[in-house]
Parts: C-alpha cells; structure tokens; sequence
C-alpha cells in the first residue's frame, strides 16, 4: 500500500492513493457544490502532472459516489480529453450496477482510445 | 405571457397538466400536499390523482440538499421505483442549481418555488424564480438550448455532442452547460419553459413513469 492522502470539500472526499504504477483517486459521498471545479480541478491536474512525471497511469473509482452534480461532470470530462490526445493513461471505474453511475459513466466511453490509454470501466458489485 | 412563449405552444403541443399557483412567497416555505391515489401508490395504477410538494426557497444553495431530501422521501414513499426516484431527484437538483445560478433574489420578498407533482402518470418538476431585466441572453440561451436538444431523435446523442463540446473548453471554463441535457438524457424529461406577465422564468420538467426503465 503505497501513500494516501484525503482530500475533502463539503460533501465530497477523494482519497489519493499512489501506488508504484499507479495513482488513484477513490471518490465518495456528494459532490453538489455550486462551483464543483474549484475543488476538483486542482486535484486532478496535479494527479496528471505527477502521474505524467512517473509514469503512472491514473485512477478514478467512482463506485462509492453517491451523486455528483452537472457541474462535477465538467472538470473530469475536461481531462479526460486532454488525456485523450496527450500521452496520460486514465482509467474511470463505475458501478454500472447503479443506474444513475451507468448512464453517466457510460457515456464518458467517447474519450476511450483504441489502445486502452484511456479506458472506462463498469464494475459489477 | 411574457417576450418568451412556452417552448411547446410553439411546436403546437399542449401541456396535459393542470398547475397551481401559491401566492405565498418567501424563503423556507413548505408544503407537501397529496390528492386521493386509486391504488395508494402513484405507479402503474394511478390516473388522475394530484400529488405535490411545494416549496419557497431562498438564493441559498444549502437549501438543495433539502429539496432532493424530500423529492426522494416524497417519491419513495408513492412507490415509485429506484431508478426513477435517483432520476427524479437528479432533474430536481439540477433545475433548483440553475434557478439559483440564473435567478434575481435582489427582493426578498421574491423566493425561488419549487414544485412537484405526479398527474396523469408523469412526474412534473417545476422551477420559478423571478428574473432580471438583464436576464434576456440567459433566456435566449436557455430557449437555444431547449430548441437544440429537442432536433436530437435520442437525447443521448444530444449528451454526447454535448460532453464533446464542453470537454474542448478550457480547464479554468467552470460554465458547465450539462444540466438541461442531463435532464433530458438521463432523467428521460421534456424540458420546457415559459416566462409569465411578473417576468418570472417557470422552467419545467416532465418525465412518464411508465417509459422506458421506469417501471
């Protein structure tokens, strides 16, 4: 198990926890914040800077999201495009079990690459 | 009716509901009504049975989590099933974020009304708050956006054009501009919109309890 910091805004806590080959980002609780961004943003573009620096591929694990907002959808969308034409490897893990998360996360599948670099992956419970 | 008409009078359609209106106003204002139900639940059974919740809230946006507390425990309690109470709450979250985005609250006498109601087999979520006289590109953006979503045959076409635009938008852009096609993609509704005589934007949402994954 590797480092793990906590990061926690209102609702909303993502757990950061990095790994020899990996980086990732367990989110939990709600994120319904009017300006979702201002909080999330920063996290993931650090993420995706250090994880470029290492290497690593970068995960985000929203099984245990209870709800997000529209506006929370925007700041994850954002770097998943530019994930999509740099060279970051991101994988977003859904409950696809949950309806609200399949409809969601399902949709995110337009940002996957022919080469797995960028994957989105439903989990069964 | 005010500069802007509802949205479906213009496609020759009609609203196949009835709406009241509270006089009341102010902030923090509760009312959960229910009409007689033929079957006790407002599912498969229910015909022309009335049920609503009615709240007058303030420029706050603590008070959403309110409002999806009680949508979900109002619906949970018709016997509605999972998905459609999660969709349901989502349509009345993101309708109340956008009234108090875009919403005037220099009067405080003048709160944001949220109203749901269950008529006919449809879930109805309506939004109203009053606007601004600065308020006209909002409402042209919003009767744009209404327009735009309803040239999609499936509004997951809609989402997904949607997603690709806003994603190509720089990181430091905080505009979303999902919520409406949230709404129609995943809460399965047909958005509308209408501004009355008092400049109030009444902003509504109507998805069928039988369709599709409802039931």
């Amino acid at each position: 198990m590797g480092e793990t910091r906590t990061f926690t805004n209102n609702s909303l806590e993502i757990k950061v926890t990095e790994n020899e080959d990996s980086i990732k980002l367990t989110w939990s609780g709600k994120s319904i914040d009017r300006e979702p961004g201002k909080f999330i943003s920063p996290i993931l573009l650090d993420i995706i800077k250090r994880s470029t620096d290492a290497g690593k591929r970068v995960i985000l694990d929203f099984c245990r999201l209870a709800y997000m907002n529209s506006s929370t959808i925007t700041p994850i969308i954002k770097v998943l495009e530019r994930a999509k034409k740099g060279k970051n490897k991101i994988t977003v893990m859904y409950e696809k079990s949950l309806r609200w998360q399949e409809v969601n996360f399902s949709a995110l599948r337009i940002f996957e690459t022919t080469d797995q670099r960028v994957e989105i992956k439903g989990m069964a419970r | 009716m005010g500069v802007y008409q509802k949205a479906d009078e213009r496609n020759g359609r009609e609203r196949s509901y009835a709406r009241t209106r509270k006089g009341s106003k102010g902030a923090g204002k509760f009312d959960d009504r229910e009409g007689p139900t033929p079957q006790g639940k407002a599912g498969p059974g229910a015909t022309a049975s009335r049920k609503a919740i009615d709240m007058t809230l303030g420029p706050h946006w603590d008070q959403i989590e309110e409002v999806r507390r009680r949508t979900r425990a109002f619906l949970k309690n018709q016997g509605l099933s999972k998905e459609l109470i999660d969709a349901v709450t989502m349509v009345s979250s993101e309708l109340v974020e956008n009234g108090m985005k875009y919403g005037c609250f220099e009067d405080p006498e003048n709160g944001l009304t949220f109203n749901l109601n269950i008529v006919e087999k449809n879930v109805i979520v309506e939004v109203t708050h009053p606007t601004s006289p600065s308020a006209a590109p909002h409402l042209r953006r919003l009767d744009k956006t209404i327009q735009w979503i309803r040239g999609f045959q499936d509004p997951f076409q809609a989402y997904l054009e949607k997603l690709k635009e806003v994603a190509r938008r720089p990181i430091t852009d905080s505009e979303s501009g999902l919520g409406l096609v949230r709404i129609a993609y995943e809460g399965k509704s047909i958005i509308d919109f209408f501004v009355a005589e008092d400049n109030a934007l009444n902003v509504s949402a109507v998805a069928g309890i039988e369709k599709g994954l409802w039931r």
